[in-house]
C-alpha cells in the first residue's frame, strides 16, 4: 500500500508545482497568439511582467472588438527559464496547437531559441525583451524586434560620460549580460575610455564580491559599468562597494535601475546610480508618441492590484500592438505579407517608436538616461524629456549623509 | 518469566523458525544452542522486537510482548546484546553506556548504574573517554554487555558473546554471566560454543533448522548422545 | 596590499561561517537519517522571508527574528518528516523532498511574489586600520558560528543529542537501547530545517533575495558536507570555513569562475584521497 501512495503523492506534488496559465475563451473563432515565458526559474520575475503585458493587451484588444472583427486569444506556456524548453514549446505551438501567430519569449537565450523555430516554419516573431545583437545578425528573415540591440543600449551611457578616461567593467555571466559587457567593451575605445583591468565576471552563484571589488579599488577608475541582470547582483555590488569604500565618479548599471524593487531594496545606497531606461510610465509625449499609454497604465493597474506597469510589461504589450498593426495593415492572416509589413512599419506603440532595418534590428527607439535621485528615478536625457539634471561626481560613501 | 509459545518467524516467505516453544525461569541462565542458521539469533530478535513473528505468542511476566516496538521492550525489563556487538563506534565508551540507560529517567540512578558496571568491567572505566570503535574485540563485547546492563534489565539476552574473542576473555565473560545470575539477573544465552553454553546453563534448548529438538538442564544435554555426537564431536 | 588581503580573507571566512550553518542542517538529515534532502534550500528561503516580514511589518530587530525562524521551521520540518519523509526511504525520499521543494518554492512565488527583498538594517563596514569588515557579514557570521557550536554542544552533551548521534551510527541498535528513533528523527529533521532557516534569516541582512534564494546554497552545502565528512558535526563548520576561505583566496589571486570551481575541485580531491572527509574517521 505504502509503495502505491508515494507515486501518487509525488504526482500530486509535481502537478501542484507546475502552474499553467490559461486564457479566457470567446464565442467567435479567435485569432490565437502563443508564446512561452519564464514563469518559474531564474527569469520568473521578468517573465511575470512580460505575461502581464500580453494579458493587458489581450484584454484591451478584445474590449475594442478584436482584430479584423475576430477576438484574440493568448496562450502562454512556462519555459522554466530554460531555452531548450523554449524550443520544445515553440515547436508544439506551431505543430500541435497550430497557433496563428507566435509571441516573443523573454530574454536573449529564449529569443534565440524561439526565433530559430519561427524561421524554420516561416512564423514571424517580434522579439520583445531581447538585445543580443546576434539575434538579428544570423540572416534570419522572420525576426524583428522592439528593443535597441545591446551596442546601442550600452552606447547611450558611455557616450553620456564620454569625458571620463578610466573605466572598470563588472559582468554577470548570463548570455544577455555578457552581451552587454561585450557591447560596453566595443563602445569604450570609441568614446576614449580605457579599461583599467580586465572585466570582472561573476556568476549567479557568487555570494561574495569583495575580491573583484578590491581589485577595482586598487585601480581607482573614474567610471564603473556593471552589466548586472537585476536587483540581486546590483545590490551585492553596491553594498560591498560601500563596505570597502570603492568610490568611482559614476556608477552605471544595466537592467537593475529600471526594476521597481531596486530602490526599495537598496534605499539610500541606490542614490546617484545611473542606468538606461527604454520606457518610463510617465514620460512626456513630446519625445515619443505614446497615444494609448494612459489607457494601458490604467488597465494594468486594474488587472494587477494597483501596480504600475514596468518596462517588461510595456514591451510585450508593444509586441502585441505591432503584431496587430501589421495584421490590420495586411487585412488577412498571411504570414509572408505580415512579416513584410513588420519590416516596413514606422509607427509608435506604448513602448515607443518602432522602425527596423532590413535585418529586423530596432533603429527607431529612443533611450532615456536615468539617475536615482532622492529615491526616485529621474530622467536626465534626452534633454527634451529631462526631469532633473545630473548629480556628478558621485560623492564618496563616507561623505554622504 | 519469559514464555514463547508456538513461535513461527519468516524472512519473506521463508520460515526461519517453526513452532518453537520455550520458557525462561527467573534467576536462571537459559542457553539456546544450535548450528549456524538454526534460527537462534532470529529468536532473540523476535523477543527484542526487531523481528516480527508470523504466529505464536511471546509473553514476559504475564504481559504480551509481541507487536511492541523495540524501544518499548527495553522498558519492560529486557535487554538485548546482539550478535556482532553493535557498538556505536564514534561514540565514547561512556556515551555508549549512557545510551544503554536511555530509558532510565532518574540521573542519580544512571550514575549508580554506571558505577556498578564500571565495578564489573574496570577496563571500561579506564577507557571511558575513548571511542567505542577503538576498543579490542573483547573490550567491545564487555561494553556491549555493560550497555545492556545499563537499563537495569531483569532479563539479559546475550547473542554469541564468545564469537571472535580470545579464550581468556571468553572465560572472563562467562564468569561475569554467572555473577549476574547470582545478583538476580536472568540470562538468555545464545551460543555456538555448545560446551560452554551448556556448562553454564540451568536449562537449555537445542535448535535445529528452526525447530526445538531437545530440551533439558545443561548437564542433561551435555550427557545426551545426540548433543555429544552432533555438537561436541565425541 | 596586506590590508586588501586581510579584508578579502575575513570576508571569505564570514561567508564560510554562513555556508557552514546551512551545511550543518543538511549534515543532520543526510548523516543521521540518510535522507538527501532536496528541500533544504526552501527552509533557508523561508527563514529569510520570516525575518523580512517580521522586520518590515512589525519592525522587529532582524537579529531577534532568529527566535521566530528557528521554532517555526523546526515545526515545519518536524511535520514534513512526520507526515511525508518518514514514509519513504532512499531514492523515494529524495524525489519526495524534491517535490516538496517545488511546491514550497512555487507557493512562495505566489505568496511573496518573485521580486527581490532585503532587510536594510546594517550596511557599511568597520574600518579597522585599513581592513574593511562588512557589518552585516561579520554579525551574521558571528551568529552562524555561535549557532553551529550550540548545535555541536547539543549533540555532544544532551541526552537527545547523544541519541541522535547513536541513530546516525546504528539506528536499529539505538532503537533496542530504548530510543524512540521515529521521534528522535522527527526532532532531527526539525533541527535540520531550523538551522538553515536561521542562516536564511541572517542572509536576508546581506543579500537581495527572492523565493529562489536557497538554490545557490544547496549545492555548496552538499559540497561542504562531503568535505567535512558526512555525520561529522564539527566537520561541517570546518568544511564551511575552508570553502569560504579558499574561494576568497582564489577569487582575489585568480578570478571568480576559478574560485567557484575551486570548491568543487577540493571536493573531488577529498573524495579521491580521503573519502570520509577532512575530519572523518570512519572507514
Amino acid at each position: 500500500m505504502r509503495s502505491r501512495i508515494i507515486p501518487i503523492i509525488l504526482l500530486t506534488l509535481f502537478v501542484l508545482g507546475t502552474i499553467v496559465f490559461g486564457a479566457s475563451c470567446e464565442t467567435k473563432e479567435p485569432i490565437v497568439f502563443g508564446g512561452a515565458l519564464p514563469l518559474t526559474g531564474w527569469g520568473a520575475d521578468g517573465g511575470e511582467y512580460n505575461r502581464r503585458g500580453y494579458m493587458v493587451w489581450e484584454d484591451m484588444v478584445n474590449a475594442a472588438g478584436g482584430i479584423l472583427g475576430r477576438p484574440v486569444k493568448v496562450i502562454i506556456y512556462d519555459d522554466k527559464s530554460d531555452p531548450t524548453v523554449t524550443t520544445r514549446l515553440y515547436e508544439k505551438l506551431v505543430t500541435q496547437d497550430k497557433v496563428d501567430f507566435l509571441l516573443s519569449p523573454w530574454t536573449d537565450d529564449m529569443v534565440m531559441a524561439a526565433t530559430t523555430v519561427g524561421e524554420k516554419y516561416g512564423k514571424t516573431i517580434v522579439a520583445g525583451g531581447a538585445t543580443y545583437p546576434a539575434i538579428w545578425e544570423r540572416g534570419y528573415k522572420y525576426v524583428t524586434g522592439l528593443l535597441p540591440n545591446s551596442k546601442d543600449y550600452l552606447g547611450v551611457g558611455i557616450r553620456f560620460f564620454s569625458g571620463l578616461k578610466t573605466v572598470a567593467l563588472l559582468n554577470l555571466d548570463l548570455t544577455f549580460t555578457t552581451g552587454f559587457a561585450d557591447a560596453a567593451e566595443w563602445n569604450f575605445p570609441r568614446e576614449g575610455m580605457t579599461l583599467v583591468l580586465p572585466r570582472q565576471t561573476y556568476t549567479g552563484d557568487t555570494t561574495d564580491l569583495t575580491a573583484p571589488l578590491m581589485k577595482i579599488k586598487a585601480k581607482n577608475p573614474d567610471f564603473i559599468v556593471a552589466c548586472t541582470g537585476g536587483a540581486e547582483d546590483a545590490t551585492m555590488i553596491l553594498r560591498q562597494a560601500k563596505e570597502i569604500g570603492l568610490n568611482p565618479k559614476a556608477w552605471w548599471f544595466t537592467i537593475a535601475p529600471v526594476i521597481p524593487e531596486y530602490i526599495e531594496v537598496l534605499g539610500e545606497d541606490a542614490e546617484y546610480t545611473l542606468g538606461c531606461s527604454e520606457w518610463e510610465p510617465e514620460l512626456p509625449d513630446t519625445i515619443e508618441d505614446f497615444s494609448i499609454r494612459a489607457a494601458f497604465n490604467q488597465r494594468h493597474r486594474e488587472m494587477f492590484g494597483g501596480e504600475d506597469p514596468v518596462e517588461d510589461a510595456a514591451t510585450t504589450f508593444g509586441v502585441g500592438q505591432i503584431m496587430q498593426l501589421a495584421i490590420e495593415k495586411v487585412g488577412e492572416l498571411d504570414d509572408e505579407k505580415i512579416n513584410e509589413a513588420l519590416h516596413e512599419l514606422d509607427t509608435s506603440t506604448v513602448f515607443g517608436y518602432y522602425r527596423v532595418d532590413e535585418a529586423g534590428k530596432q533603429k527607431g527607439k529612443v533611450m532615456y538616461v536615468i539617475q536615482v535621485q532622492n529615491g526616485v528615478r529621474e530622467t536626465l536625457w534626452p534633454f527634451k524629456a529631462a526631469t532633473s539634471v545630473l548629480r556628478f561626481p558621485t560623492p564618496p560613501w563616507d561623505k554622504r549623509d | 518469566m519469559l514464555e514463547a509459545n508456538g513461535l513461527r518467524i519468516c524472512y519473506g516467505a521463508v520460515p526461519a523458525v517453526h513452532d518453537v516453544t520455550f520458557k525462561v525461569q527467573e534467576g536462571q541462565i537459559v542457553s539456546i544452542i544450535g548450528a549456524n542458521g538454526a534460527g537462534k539469533t532470529t529468536l532473540l530478535k523476535a523477543i527484542a522486537g526487531v523481528q516480527r513473528i508470523s504466529a505464536g505468542r511471546i509473553s514476559f511476566l504475564g504481559e504480551k510482548l509481541d507487536g511492541l516496538p523495540a524501544n518499548q521492550i527495553v522498558t519492560k525489563g529486557i535487554s538485548h546484546v546482539p550478535e556482532g556487538r553493535h557498538i556505536f563506534s564514534e561514540l565514547s565508551v561512556k556515551e555508549n553506556l549512557l545510551i544503554g540507560a536511555y530509558t532510565v529517567k532518574d540521573a542519580s540512578e544512571v550514575e549508580k548504574k554506571l558505577r556498578s558496571v564500571y565495578k564489573t568491567f574496570p577496563i571500561l572505566e579506564e577507557r571511558s573517554a575513548q571511542r567505542g570503535g577503538t576498543l579490542s574485540g573483547g573490550e567491545q563485547q564487555m561494553l556491549a554487555i555493560a550497555r545492556g546492563l545499563m537499563s537495569g534489565p531483569r532479563l539479559l539476552m546475550l547473542d554469541e558473546p564468545s564469537l571472535g574473542i580470545m579464550p581468556t576473555v571468553v572465560r572472563q565473560i562467562f564468569d561475569i554471566v554467572k555473577k549476574l545470575r547470582s545478583q538476580g539477573t536472568t540470562v538468555l544465552l545464545v551460543e555456538q560454543n555448545v560446551k560452554k553454553g551448556l556448562e553454564i546453563a540451568d536449562k537449555a534448548y537445542v535448535l535445529q533448522t528452526g525447530r526445538c529438538v531437545l530440551e533439558g538442564t545443561g548437564d542433561e544435554l551435555l550427557r545426551s548422545d545426540m548433543v555429544r555426537k552432533h555438537y561436541l564431536g565425541l | 596590499m596586506f590590508e586588501a588581503w586581510v579584508t578579502v580573507l575575513i570576508s571569505g571566512l564570514a561567508m564560510g561561517a554562513i555556508y557552514a550553518l546551512v551545511a550543518g542542517g543538511l549534515n543532520l538529515t543526510w548523516g543521521v537519517m540518510n535522507v538527501v534532502n532536496m528541500a533544504h534550500g526552501v527552509f533557508l528561503m523561508l527563514g529569510a522571508y520570516i525575518t523580512f516580514m517580521a522586520w518590515s511589518y512589525w519592525g522587529i530587530n532582524p537579529l531577534f527574528t532568529i527566535f521566530l525562524s528557528f521554532p517555526i521551521l523546526f515545526a515545519l520540518g518536524a511535520l514534513i518528516n512526520r507526515f511525508l519523509v518518514r514514509r519513504t526511504v532512499g531514492l523515494a525520499s529524495m524525489l519526495l523532498t524534491f517535490g516538496i521543494f517545488m511546491v514550497i518554492e512555487n507557493l512562495a512565488v505566489v505568496g511573496f511574489g518573485g521580486m527581490y527583498r532585503s532587510v536594510r538594517f546594517f550596511t557599511g563596514s568597520y574600518d579597522i586600520m585599513g581592513v574593511f569588515v562588512s557589518k552585516p557579514r561579520i554579525i551574521a557570521a558571528g551568529i552562524a558560528v555561535a549557532m553551529s557550536l550550540l548545535t555541536y554542544w547539543f549533540l555532544k552533551k544532551t541526552k537527545i543529542g547523544v541519541a541522535i548521534r547513536a541513530i546516525s551510527l546504528d539506528r536499529m541498535m539505538a532503537e533496542q537501547c530504548g530510543v524512540n528513533t521515529n521521534q528522535i528523527c522527527t526532532i532531527t529533521f526539525g533541527i535540520g530545517a531550523a538551522q538553515p532557516a536561521v542562516a536564511g534569516s541572517l542572509m536576508s541582512l546581506i543579500f537581495a533575495f527572492n523565493p529562489m534564494l536557497g538554490r545557490v546554497f544547496l549545492v555548496k552545502a552538499f559540497a561542504i558536507v562531503v568535505l567535512g565528512g558526512m555525520g561529522n558535526f564539527l566537520g561541517a563548520l570546518i568544511g564551511g570555513l575552508t570553502i569560504g576561505l579558499v574561494e576568497a583566496v582564489i577569487a582575489f589571486s585568480g578570478n571568480l569562475h576559478l574560485s567557484e570551481a575551486a570548491g568543487f575541485i577540493i571536493i573531488i580531491l577529498i573524495l579521491l584521497l580521503r573519502p570520509s572527509g577532512i575530519m572523518g574517521r570512519r572507514q
